[in-house]
């Protein structure tokens, strides 16, 4: 298969690495950086486990190319917290009890945090409609949709107050 | 109120850190040296006889380790019937079924061998029905099911479809129904479904120099999986080695050996080499394991009063094109499919029947929540027949202390009657008609579910506790973390027992080489069964301590009593506490264990002796099981007159969990459950033509998503029927957490519209078409 010479960032570091033109983001993340993080549920751009942020937007990476995200930055589930201290929406995915089996989890909490990135404090209905694409069999996504839905509130408050 | 340190507290989960920074590693994620990747070359057709297979193309592709075709592993498997080999031989019987392995350097290698493999297939006529299999012309889909070996309790019907006919019989139903006033006769229907786990079947194997071969697999119950490979193999047990990382999922989809065996077989082809094979979305669609479709034939009579006086059954169950465990799910149905509800005089004629369709087996219940949904459309339509309101006879009739379930046994600790009260309570039963129309022109309706369910008896677990120096403590056992929460219950358990506070103990891998025996991770069983082997374990680590303090101290092993909290506490020949006091997280810091032998406790829970054989031919004895559950959903539901699409609002589940030892772990069940319960009821099935699966995707089969979901559920645990045998009076909740739930729905579906609900999944079409005439009725 044709290579292609590729840089980017992720998890604030950067990677140049030669990589055949029909690998997925997806599989040159898990298979050739070892990033595991990002999970395979489907390939087809239905469930959402496999998540991660290309320049800060969500993006099914099953379903894009590596060669696409030439230049990009990219942000896993690996690279989401700072050190030991965890993002406040993985620490509270845990104190909220979202997490059951997990397989779901980097995927929803990559997409959180877009959403809470981009819309700052949107209501749970509007978290609900763009979280629609990650799928989730243990939850039942109300605690999920309610954890995002706080983190959001609370990343909100604490920023009033700086 | 009891006092205890960690039971009954909603502690947090010990998994969520790794799960929640990536760090997790499941089975998919583990990478050996060495290691090639495997493809599967799958049946295309769903029955047909192989001609000739030929793989001359597959070993020219660069990168190809091993090819393997059925005649290399001609091994069979098979719980209840070997009716199963690894890879098919003379006959494909479904749609997916594999016939040829490649294993090769690059999983693209690996597909593109598979490509060229050459499968030349006449294909026959597919068992598409159920109903159509059972009748005397059908074609078969195992010629010589007679052939196979099979267990006891499971009793093939020769020349037929059909791999075990279960039967009950308790008193006389002819007679009974002699005796209604009103009998009422429908048939109901299950769709075949998906588990639908987000992480998908595989595993990875490698074969020893000395031929010991080690799996790592998502299995739900690996020393089934063990047990049924060393048969297979004729391997010995300690040859044979699973170990399973975190789980992502597995309802049930995950209990059967499926892709363990492909691995395996190409394993032992590939001079030492790991293969991993992982199922894509598709091939876990086609050959996985999928929730057996079912159709019932329902007969009840009652009195005047609502007294139910017979029930009688003929249901069918569409188990596939191999046999599974399926036997054992057309048996738990049976067994409940009056409901837990009193009724003298039973017939059960339950048929697990062959099609050439997906493997069905059981999902999250074993048939309960299915045979749910009949009974309680059941007892809507008596309740109808008898101008009854649907609470009120459903009251008249459900058991209590001291009733007689089905088997003809007394049952105990029966909480159901206070989780219906709970559950009709919670969504206001008294205040609302069963059915109105809103001032937008929806149409609301209330409705009613409740289920029993036992666990599978005999069973059998066992713990161990290895307690350290510093006074922490590793837990090892054998039931799979599925997401349910085991990992969190167990130490509380254990955090309890020895006084030593929750984060100091960890627990163990599961590893049938190295953690001990458990039988399955199935039934609901972990708290109940685990949970009292915890405690044994736990007596036995204090134990071994007391007898160490006692040498420094200097004293009789005796005369040093465990106390409450976790103190040692030396007393006289009296039994007077002396003032000598020890606390166990400190043992080390006060020298009072170090330099002592291991101390490693043990406990085991097994349920032989409680347990008596019931009859084959009418399932009747004196005890069938360790536990019973119970519980009851009411659910609200807003239908669309327009669309005939139907939203739920609100589900109150009530369950009688005799004690929750962590109430959070159990919520985070039931919305799971009832979530599931939804789709199950609303969305989910799977469509065959002529035994071609025609949506086995995530686009065309749905599962909830977020947006789906936007329902009011709370959660009602009934502690008022505590188990006399459970750990703290624990019982189970992972199953139970939506049997009730697809019932309850249906049923405020049937009270909407005003007709019974004889399909699940509820399609639209059949909503809009009853919304018609609902209007009309209305106007
Ligand atoms: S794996 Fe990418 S969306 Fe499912
Ligand atoms: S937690 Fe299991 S799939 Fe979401």
């Amino acid at each position: 298969m044709y290579k292609k010479e590729i840089s980017l960032t992720i998890n604030n570091e950067s990677y140049v690495r030669e990589v055949a033109v029909n690998r997925t983001l997806l599989e040159f993340l898990r298979e050739d950086l070892g990033l595991t993080g990002a999970k395979e549920g489907c390939n087809e751009g239905e469930c959402g486990a496999c998540t991660v942020l290309v320049d800060g937007k969500p993006v099914n990476s099953c379903l894009m190319l590596a060669v696409e995200a030439d230049g990009s930055t990219i942000l896993t589930i690996e690279g989401l917290a700072d050190g030991d201290k965890l993002h406040p929406l993985q620490q509270a995915f845990i104190d909220e009890g979202a997490v059951q089996c997990g397989f779901c989890t980097p995927g929803m909490i990559m997409t959180g945090k877009a959403i809470i990135d981009e819309y700052g404090n949107p209501s749970e209905q509007e978290i609900r409609k763009l979280m629609e694409g990650n799928l989730c069999r243990c939850t039942g996504y109300t605690r999920v949709i309610k954890t995002v839905k706080k983190t959001a509130d609370s990343m909100v408050e604490n920023s009033d107050k700086k | 109120m009891d006092n205890y340190n960690v039971i009954g507290k909603p502690e947090l989960r010990k998994d969520s850190r790794d799960k929640v920074t990536g760090a997790t590693q499941y089975c998919c994620d583990i990478t050996l040296t060495g290691m090639l990747h495997g493809a599967v070359y799958r049946s295309k057709v769903p029955h047909g006889k192989i001609q000739s297979v030929d793989v001359s193309g597959a070993w020219e592709v660069e990168g190809v380790r091993a090819v393997v075709t059925g005649k290399d592993v001609p091994y069979r498997i098979g719980r209840s019937i070997q009716d199963q080999t690894f890879l098919a031989i003379d006959k494909v019987r479904y749609q997916g079924e594999p016939i040829v392995l490649v294993a090769a350097d690059t999983l693209e290698q690996a597909y593109e061998a598979v490509r060229k493999v050459k499968v030349d297939i006449e294909q026959l006529p597919a068992v598409n029905d159920v109903l159509e299999a059972v009748e005397e012309n059908s074609p078969l889909v195992h010629e010589k099911l007679e052939e196979y070996p099979h267990i006891p309790t499971v009793r093939p019907v020769n020349g037929t479809n059909i791999y075990d006919h279960f039967t009950l019989r308790k008193g006389d139903v002819e007679k009974g129904f002699a005796e209604a006033d009103v009998i009422v006769e429908n048939e109901y229907e299950c769709a075949i479904l998906h588990h639908a786990a987000i992480e998908n079947h595989m595993a990875t194997a490698k074969v020893d120099a000395s031929g010991k071969i080690t799996v790592w697999s998502p299995a739900q119950s690996p020393f089934y999986i063990r047990g049924e490979l060393s048969r297979a193999l004729g391997i010995p047990e300690n040859k044979i080695r699973i170990i399973v990382p975190p789980i992502g999922g597995g309802f049930g989809g995950k209990l059967e050996p499926r892709a363990e065996q492909l691995a395996i077989a190409l394993a032992m082809h590939t001079k030492g080499r790991p293969v991993k094979v992982m199922f894509s979305r598709e091939e876990d669609f086609l050959a996985g394991t999928v929730r057996a479709g079912v159709h019932f034939k329902m007969k009840t009579g009652a009195k005047k009063d609502g007294t139910i006086v017979a029930f009688e059954s003929t249901n069918y169950w569409d188990s596939g094109a191999y046999s599974t465990i399926s036997p054992t799910v057309t048996l738990k149905a049976n067994v409940i499919l009056a409901g837990p509800y009193e009724v003298k005089n039973i017939k059960t004629d339950g048929y697990c029947v062959a099609t050439n369709k997906q493997l069905g087996t059981a999902q999250r219940g074993f048939g309960v929540a299915e045979a749910s949904y009949a009974h309680e459309q059941q007892m809507d339509a008596l309740a109808k027949a008898l101008g009854m309101d649907p609470l009120e006879i459903r009251m008249k009739n459900i058991m209590v202390d001291g009733s007689k379930a089905s088997t003809g046994e007394t049952l105990f600790s029966v909480g159901v009657k206070e989780c219906l009260q709970e559950a009709a309570d919670g969504i206001g039963w008294k205040d609302h008609p069963i059915s109105w129309i809103t001032k937008e022109g929806k149409i609301r309706g209330r409705g009613l579910g409740t289920f029993m369910k036992f666990t599978g008896t005999p069973s059998y677990t066992s713990v161990t506790i290895k307690f350290n120096f510093d006074g922490t403590a590793i837990v090892s056992y054998s039931t799979t973390e599925l997401g349910q929460g085991v990992g969190i219950v167990i130490p509380q358990i254990v955090s309890e027992e020895l006084g030593i506070p929750l984060e100091n103990i960890s627990t163990v891998q599961v590893d049938t080489e190295n953690t001990p025996l458990d039988k399955t991770t199935t039934s609901s069983r972990a708290t109940f069964h685990l949970g009292n082997a915890a405690i044994k374990a736990s007596a036995d680590v204090k134990r071994q301590i007391c007898k160490w303090v006692a040498f420094k101290w200097n004293t009789e092993e005796n005369l040093v009593k465990f106390e409450k909290g976790g103190i040692l506490v030396e007393v006289d020949a009296e039994g007077t506490p002396t003032g000598r006091t020890a606390r166990m997280d400190q043992l080390d810091e006060n020298s009072l264990i170090r330099n002592g032998e291991p101390i490693l406790g043990y406990g085991s829970y097994e349920t032989t002796n409680i347990w008596h054989k019931p009859d084959l031919e009418t399932y009747q004895t004196e005890r069938l099981t360790a536990m019973w559950f119970f519980g009851a959903n009411a659910a609200e539901v807003e239908i669309d007159p327009d669309t005939g699409k139907t939203k739920v609002i609100k589900v109150v589940a009530a369950h009688d969990i005799g004690k929750a030892l962590n109430p959070l772990g159990c919520l985070q069940q039931v919305e799971g459950g009832v979530v599931m319960g939804i789709g199950n009821t609303l969305l989910e099935e799977f469509i065959h033509r002529d035994g071609y699966l025609m949506n086995g995707n995530m686009v065309d089969f749905k599962i909830p998503t977020s947006m789906d979901t936007d329902v009011e559920i709370e959660m009602r645990l009934v502690e008022s029927s505590p188990h006399p045998e459970g750990p703290y009076g624990a019982k189970g909740i992972g199953e139970p957490a939506m049997c009730a739930t697809q019932s309850a729905v249906a049923s405020a579906v049937e009270h909407a519209l005003g007709v019974p609900v004889t399909h699940v999944p509820i399609k639209p079409e059949t909503i809009l078409e009853a919304c018609r005439k609902r209007m009309e009725e209305s106007k």
